[in-house]
Parts: structure tokens; sequence; C-alpha cells
């Protein structure tokens, strides 16, 4: 063998290395998340103010996004998340209180929508009534009218058992969202423009129970700061009373 | 899944008359190839019609119809001072250029004449445009004024599917309840069921969302420019739960 074809073979070898690498680096599957020292280490680095004294749990919203619930050394009930992304667990951002929020893990695809939550214990709430909302809408002109009706889906969840969940969207609110959504892609490619937009109406809500079933404001878990670091969507979601519901059977 | 739902979004008349531009515009660039005693290469032809495209434009309202109007050809400008250094350079592409800018007002032309054609194969007040292939279909409950378990009887629907009336959404008498007699927190929800999972005929890329009335009898079809409302003589759905 020649030293020029070594070299070639030498060379070869190398980039199939380091592609190799590269592939793991990018694309590598993801591990379980790390044991909670590290985990509280990895937050107290970004954000030592969170000063987190217990790990509550570890949950997978899927394969490369989890949440850790955690308590602060000053008792407050937060929420961590975190993305593998380049060959480990890094967390992209973390709250100091846990009002419900909605997770877009991608913002276009509705069924990666998770709702979270970590509600203090010391607000003696029982249950969470999430929702999805759309206000009703009428025009009446004299070429056309048109009417779009209310959409408010209901979705409970027990706060007996834990302080904290994880509600992927559930399949229903999935449809809902992704035929409004489509509405407006197919708009968007078109030669025409149009500037009538109903997705845009949607959003979020929530109302919370204490044990006797009364509507609660959950005072200690909607106070905290919020950090993030990476780029990850996290929104609010509205704090509704049962007055701003529509319950046609209500007395 | 995807698949399936990509391939009934897809418009035909659309397309066909995309191309019927592209075409028409490369007929004229032939005929003045034809014309010109200097022969230019055809690649160079092709990136000088593609620059020439630039323009600057305005959105109109043309009869409710929205349009984007090309006034200002700025590729053209462009085309002129980089070409414009060699002597008589510019006079051999002169053409090209201009037939770039003029191939937006071809594309908007053709897509003007696609509006008729669109009407006339997919008529835009029959129902079976927009609810072609049911057999999917699901109902959801979006307002807590629905009944539980409530499917679509697809049998029922097919045989009704052409014979259901057009009809107005608003009338007094639902509007005075909704609005004036009822206080907002106990309100009902007149259209209380989406289905979802259904498909618009192929070819006509037309998306809607379809809203099914309280007593099943009333279909509400919404597309991003227009909502129709059709009325059957029975309740579509039925509470069989499990189909």
């Amino acid at each position: 063998m020649t030293k020029k074809k070594l070299w070639i073979f030498a060379g070869g070898g190398l980039l199939v290395v380091s592609i190799g690498l590269l592939y793991w680096f990018y694309f590598s599957t993801p591990v379980t998340l790390p044991a909670d020292e590290q985990l509280i280490n990895d937050i107290h680095q970004v954000f030592p103010e969170a000063t987190v004294d217990v790990i509550q749990d570890k949950i997978y919203a899927d394969e490369r996004h989890a949440i850790v619930p955690f308590i602060s050394e000053r008792n407050e009930y937060g929420l961590s998340y975190w993305v593998w992304g380049k060959y480990k667990w890094q967390v992209a951002s973390i709250d100091l209180d846990g009002e419900p929020r909605v997770w877009k893990i991608d913002q276009r695809d509705p069924s990666t929508y998770h709702f979270v939550w970590n509600l203090s214990p010391v607000d003696q709430l029982s249950t969470l009534q999430l929702y999805l909302i759309r206000d009703r809408g009428y025009l009446i002109s004299d070429e056309e009218e048109i009417y779009n009706p209310r959409v408010q889906m209901e979705w409970i969840a027990s706060l007996q058992e834990s302080s904290y969940g994880v509600m992927p969207l559930p399949e229903e609110g999935v449809n809902v969202l992704n035929s409004l959504f489509k509405g407006q892609a197919t708009q968007q490619s078109s030669l025409f423009f149009e500037n009538f937009s109903p997705a845009q109406e949607v959003f979020f809500s929530w109302i919370a129970k204490d044990q006797l079933g009364n509507e609660a404001y959950p005072e200690i878990s909607v106070n905290g700061s919020s950090y993030t670091v990476g780029d990850i969507t996290v929104d609010y979601m509205l704090i509704f009373s049962e007055e701003q519901l529509e319950l046609p059977g209500r007395k | 899944m995807f698949r399936i739902e990509v391939t009934f979004d897809f418009n035909i008349i659309n397309f066909v008359f995309t191309i019927l531009s592209w075409i028409t515009v490369g007929f004229i660039a032939i005929k003045i190839y034809n014309k010109q005693s200097v022969k230019l290469k055809a690649w160079k032809i092709l990136i000088v019609l593609v620059a020439g495209l630039l323009s600057f434009s305005v959105n109109v309202n043309w009869f409710d119809m929205p349009l984007r109007l090309s006034i200002l050809p700025l590729g053209v400008w462009i085309l002129y001072f980089i070409l414009k250094s060699k002597e008589g350079r510019w006079e051999r592409y002169r053409q090209f250029a201009w037939l770039g800018f003029w191939s937006n007002t071809i594309i908007l032309a053709f897509a003007l004449l696609s509006v008729p054609f669109h009407h006339w194969i997919y008529p835009k007040d029959q129902l079976s445009t927009y609810l072609s292939r049911v057999e999917d279909a699901e109902l959801i409950s979006i307002h807590p004024a629905a009944k539980e378990n409530q499917v679509l009887q697809i049998e029922k629907f097919l045989s009704q599917r052409d014979s259901m009336k057009k009809d107005k959404v608003f009338n007094d008498k639902w509007y005075n309840e909704y609005y004036i007699n009822t206080e907002p927190a106990k309100r009902n929800e007149r259209f209380p069921y989406q289905l979802i999972g259904t498909s618009p005929r192929w070819g006509s890329g037309l998306h809607s969302m379809i809203f099914i009335e309280e007593d099943g009898k009333g279909m509400l079809v919404t597309t991003m420019k227009r909502q129709l409302y059709f009325r059957s003589d029975d309740s579509l759905i039925d509470g069989g739960g499990s189909r």
C-alpha cells in the first residue's frame, strides 16, 4: 500500500467517525433524566434563586421533553421544563410558582400541548378545571350573516393525590384546534390575502375548587418568578370564574 | 392520515391555472426569442424572467376580492442598472425583463379566471362540495349544551345530503331567545357539536369547519370566505354511542 492510499483510508475513516460523532451529538436517542442531585445542580446553575429542596417527580411529556416538579426551601411549589438536546438533558425554564400553564412543545402542533401545574397544598384545593374557550361571535351585514359558535371544552384534574400534574391536551381539543389552525394555513398559502382568522380568539383558562367544591383563588400558588433559558413556549392560562362559563343547566 | 388530508386539501383548479399561466409566459418568451436576431442562452433568459418578476405591489379590494397588484417594476430597474454597463446588452434582454414583470399580471389574470371555473366545478352552495367523504366522520362536543355520546348517522346523512335546504342562520326568534331573554351565564350553544374527519370534494382545496345544531337537523359550514347553513327534515345524529 502506498503512502497516498494510506492517507485516503485514514481520511475516510476520520470522516466516518466525525459524522458519527456529529450524528450522536445532535440526534442521539434520549436517556432517562439524571439523578435528583444532578437536576438540582443544573437548576441552581442557571437560576440559584430557585433553592430547590425536593424533587417531587420526573414526568415525560414525550421522549425529548420532561417536566420536573419541585419544592423549594421557601416551600414554593415549582416546575422545571427539560429538553433533550445535544447529548444531554437541559433545563429550559423554571417556574417558582405552579400556576397552570400550557407547554406548547411545538406551537403549530396542538397534539404536543400539555397542561402543567403544581399547586401548593397550603391553598387546600381539591380539583382543577381546565378549559379551551373560543368566544361566540356574530356578524350581520346586508350581504351576509356569519355566526361562530362558542367553544367551551372542559377537562377536570384531581389535586387530592398530588399537588402537580401534566396532562396532554385531550384529543377532542387537539382536533378542534387543528381545524382552526388548518383554516388559517390554507388561507396564508393562497394568492389572495384575508384578515379573518378565528384561531386568534381561542384561549385556555382554568378554575380551581377548594375541598368544599367552591371556587377558590389559590393565592400562594400563583405568586412566584420564572426564569427561561431555552427556546420554549410556556403560556399562561387565564384564571376564570364560574360566572364566565356558560352552564345551560345552571339554576 | 396526514397524507390523506394533504391530498384532499389540494386545489386542482388553482394548480392547473398556475401551470397555464406559466405556459402562456413561456409561449410569449419563445415568440420574442424567435423574433430576435441575436440568440441568447435559454438559462440567461430564465434568470432575467425570474428577476423581472420582482415588483412592488399593492393590495386592493376588487368586488370584495382582495388582489395583489404589481405596480413598480423593481426587477426591471435592477436588471437595467446591471445590464446597461455593456453596450447593447440591455436592449437584448429588455423585452424578457418586462415580460417577467408583466408575468405578475398574467398570473393574476389566470387566477381571476380560475374563480368562475372553480365555482362551476365545485358549486359553492352545495353541501356535497364541503362534505364529500364522511366515512371517518367524528362528532366532538364543543360545549356543555351537547348531549353525550352523539354520533353522525352516516347513511341517513348521505341519503339527505342533496335534499337539505339552504337557510339563513339568523332569525329574530332565535336571536331574542339567545341574546335578549337569556343571561350570559345560562346561555346555551345552538351548535354544540363539531364534525371532524370529513373531506371536501377532491381537488377543491376547500377547508371548512362544520358545526351541527343542537337538534341534529342543522349544519353550519364555515370556510374562510363564507358560511352556509343547511337544514334537514330529520335529525342526523343519534345517541347510539359506539357504532
